[in-house]
This record gives C-alpha cells, structure tokens and sequence, in this order.
C-alpha cells in the first residue's frame, strides 16, 4: 500500500451541509470517518449509498427501513452544490460534473438537453455521486527516487483501473516535484486540469495543495492548456490526468519535443492494457515514457503493482 | 407669556413634522436608487462570466457603499454558512434587517424582500431577464416618485406649516 505519511482531514461540516436537509441529518446520525468515506451516491427513490471503507453500505433512519432518495432531496441538494446558481455551472453541467469547495466533484445524470450536436445542459436530474478529493501527503514517497533524481525527471505514466488512486497519486507527485525534498530542489510544474480534479478548484482557488512552484490551468481542455502553459509559463514538467483521446496524444508530442517531462495518468488493469490501445502502441514505439507506474484496483487503492522502465522492465 | 410660548412650540412641531414627511419622500428616492445601484452591479456581475450568486454578491458589495453594501456582503456571508435555507428566504431575511425596507412603501418594500426569489432558478439568461425586469420597475418607480417629489414635498411643508398655525388658532 502506498505510505501515508500525512492525511489531509477533511471538514465533516463541509460535506454535510452539500445535501438536503433529511441527508444531512441522516449523514449527522451516521458518525462516520470522513477519511474512509469516498463517494455518497443519490439516486430518486433508491437508497443513499456510501462507498465507505472499502466497501458499500447505505443509511437508514433508526429503526426504519433503508432511507429512499425523493426528487427534493436532489434538487434541494443541487441548490446548495451549486450555491444557488446552478446557471454559473452550465459549463460543468455539460460535462456532467461540478467542483464544490474542498475540491470534491459532485457528478449528475439526468435527461441531456441537446442543441443540435451539442449538449446544451441537463433537465430532469435523477442521480447525484458526491466524489470526496482527499489528499496523502507523501504518498508518492516511494515512487519519488525512480522518477527524480538531482537533475533528471523521467516521462511518466501512472496506469491504474477506475479507483485506484492514481490521481492522489499524481497530486503528491506534483506537490513532491513542485517543492523539491531532501536534495532535490524544486521545479516549475505546469497542470492542466481539464476537470478540476488535481487541483480541485473552487472559484479559482485550488483547494488541493499541489506546491508552491505550480501553475494550474483549470478547466481547460488538455491538448489546448499543454500548448498553452508551453507557450506562457515555461514549466519543466507538464502534469495532465486521463490521458485517452487523439487530441491528448498530439500535444503529449509537443510537450516532449519541446523539452518538458511529463507526467500523467492513463484508466487501465496492466500496462500491457493501456500499451494496446492505438495511440500509446506510438508513444510505446518511440520509447516516450520512461517509467510506467501501476497501481492496485479499487479493492487495493493505492498498492503500487510496480515500477517499469521504457522497456516494460520492472525497475 | 407661556400660553404664546405654547402656540410657537406647536406651530414649530406641526411644521417639523411636515418637513420629517418630505425628508422622508426625499429617503424613499434615495432608497429606491440605491437599490437600483445595486440591481445593476449585480447584472454586471452575473453577465460578465456568469458569477455564481455568492461571487455576485461579494463583488457587488465591495463596489458598492452604506447599506447596500452591508446588504450584500451579509447575503454573501449567508451564503457561505450554508445552513440550508432557499435563496429567497436567505435573501428576505438579511433585506428585513437592512434600514433600506424601512424608507420603502409596501409595493415598494415586498419587491425588495422578494428580489432573492427571482434569483437562481434556470439559465443565465434567465438571470440577466429577472435582474433586467426588476431595473425596470425601480426606473419605473424613482421616475413616478421624480414626478412626484417636489409638489408632493410643498404639500407635506405646507400642510405641517398650516397645520401647526391652524391648531395654534384652535387652542388659543
């Protein structure tokens, strides 16, 4: 498992009062450990389900059966997700989530408005996931020597099935490249965070801490803010999350000729499973990323599977 | 001697009266337009880059002066504590304590009070209309009330001043 040397808390009261006055209280009754709680799920007549301590379970009031989510529950909800503007997060809203303060993600489904081929926004919304951000500082401790050393960062690739960590990983990584550690001084980190998940910001405030040698283009499509932070903010390494379509790839090609290393995340069970895929068989051939990380599955979040080089070997 | 001293004691009252009832008229206008100051800051706000209603209310509270924006900056702080009331009620309840409602007639005053209720709901567009709707009625109201003013001011001193002398006839 990855060493946690410092969790970040998160704020019980900030979660709380996202939702609607009955979940709230149900949330309040529950005593839960916010640290092990990671996702809240609202579903309209369906029951309120955590994904907590590994595993799922959901609240019911005392004595009664399992408490079933009402359409008020959502929309009441959604008023204070939103912060009584749900028009400020149209945007969002059409990629289907919103950031919320401490730099959770709150996703909904519903009935998708289109305008032609283009999603105009979303009525009639029927589900809520309540993603918790949490931070480990020092989580990427391990990972830190094969990655960095004085004067050499290594392209690298974090590869690991949906929940499993990669993004908490690449957050202390960044922080870690940002900040420098024992012997190895700092460097300027540039992040694109197309939705707002590394950083997590809330009105333009990042609420993860990602260094202090870091600047964060938020919101922004990758391919786009790769070629964009190049262009203004010279950073040494380029950090992105998910890497998967065309467009990534391409920019991933301007970020490398350019002189910058880059980090970033890719959703798959092996390396081998994401090497497959069309895009990377060409990163793979030109031998781009120097090191590849993989990490467990939602059942071992965290657990590091192994370090490989270029070659696919186990460092 | 104390019988005439009473007379100028009631003449002065009477006439005082009626001049507090034009300053009044005069409050009224000043009211009306500093929430028209507001409505429009808060327009500029939401227009430009879509600020949710807490940022709109922030940056309109630091733009604005006395009781508006002690006005929005309560509603900004309202909204920060997040105690699970709806926006309009949030909104209702920080105008009922602003000095603001107390210079406004009853229409005047339950436009104000339900300006939150508008607030919200739907698209931007549909923010930009309510707040544009709502800048209507005020223009509306202060050009009635400008119209207004100066004759409705005479009467309120006049009839102060006449009434004081008329009842100083009476008594004596």
């Amino acid at each position: 498992m990855i060493k946690c040397k410092e969790v970040i808390q998160i704020d019980p009261k900030q979660i709380q009062n996202m939702f609607a006055g009955n979940i709230r209280r149900l949330l309040l009754e529950a005593e839960l450990d916010y640290d092990k709680l990671y996702e809240i799920r609202l579903r309209v007549g369906r029951p309120l389900f955590l994904i907590y301590d590994g595993g799922e379970c959901f609240l019911r009031k005392p004595g009664e059966e399992e408490y079933l989510v009402t359409r008020e529950d959502l929309k009441e909800t959604l008023d204070y997700v939103s912060g009584y503007s749900l028009y400020a997060f149209e945007e969002e809203l059409r990629q289907g989530f919103l950031s919320v303060q401490g730099g959770h993600r709150v996703g909904v489904t519903g009935k998708v408005i289109l305008d032609g081929d283009r999603i105009r926004g979303m009525k009639y919304i029927s589900c809520i996931n309540v993603r918790l951000s949490h931070q480990i500082r020092g989580c990427a401790d391990p990972i830190m020597p094969y990655i960095q050393k004085r004067d050499w960062v290594a392209h690298t690739l974090i590869v690991s099935p949906p929940r499993g960590g990669k993004t908490t990983l690449l957050r202390d990584i960044i922080r870690q490249l940002s900040n420098g550690r024992r012997g190895v001084p700092g460097i300027t980190v540039g992040v694109v965070d197309e939705r707002s998940e590394l950083a997590g910001c809330y009105q333009g405030i990042p609420q993860n801490d990602l260094g202090m040698r870091t600047d964060i283009l938020d919101g922004c499509p990758k391919p786009l803010g790769m070629q964009m932070l190049i262009r203004s903010m010279s950073p040494a390494v380029v950090a992105v999350d998910e890497l998967g379509r065309e467009e990534d790839f391409k920019a991933v090609e301007s970020v490398i000729h350019c002189g910058c290393k880059l980090v970033a995340t890719a959703h798959g069970n092996s390396v081998g499973d994401v090497l497959e895929q069309p895009f990377f068989q060409r990163l793979l051939k030109e031998r781009v990323f120097e090191r590849y990380i993989l990490l467990g599955g939602a059942s071992r979040a965290g657990q590091v599977e192994g370090v490989f080089d270029g070659y696919g070997n186990l460092c | 001697m104390l019988k005439a001293a009473g007379l100028i004691l009631i003449v002065c009252s009477c006439t005082g009266l009626g001049f507090s009832m034009s300053l009044g008229m005069t409050r009224r206008m000043q009211a009306l337009e500093a929430i028209l100051r507001m409505v429009v800051y808060l327009k500029g706000e939401i227009s430009y880059g879509g600020a949710s209603l807490f940022d709109a209310f922030t940056g309109a509270g630091g733009k604005l002066t006395g009781e508006c924006r002690s006005l929005c900056l309560g509603v900004s702080q309202a909204l920060l504590r997040s105690e699970g009331s709806s926006f309009g009620r949030i909104f209702r309840d920080c105008a009922k304590d602003s000095p603001l409602r107390s210079e406004l007639s009853g229409e005047e005053e339950e436009g104000f009070l339900s300006l939150g209720e508008r607030l919200g709901y739907l698209d931007l567009e549909m923010q930009k209309k309510q707040l544009a709707m709502y800048e209507q009625e005020l223009s509306r109201q202060i050009l009635l009330l400008k119209g207004e003013l100066p004759g409705k001011k005479k009467v309120y001193q006049s009839l102060g001043l006449l009434g004081g002398l008329l009842l100083a006839v009476l008594v004596w």
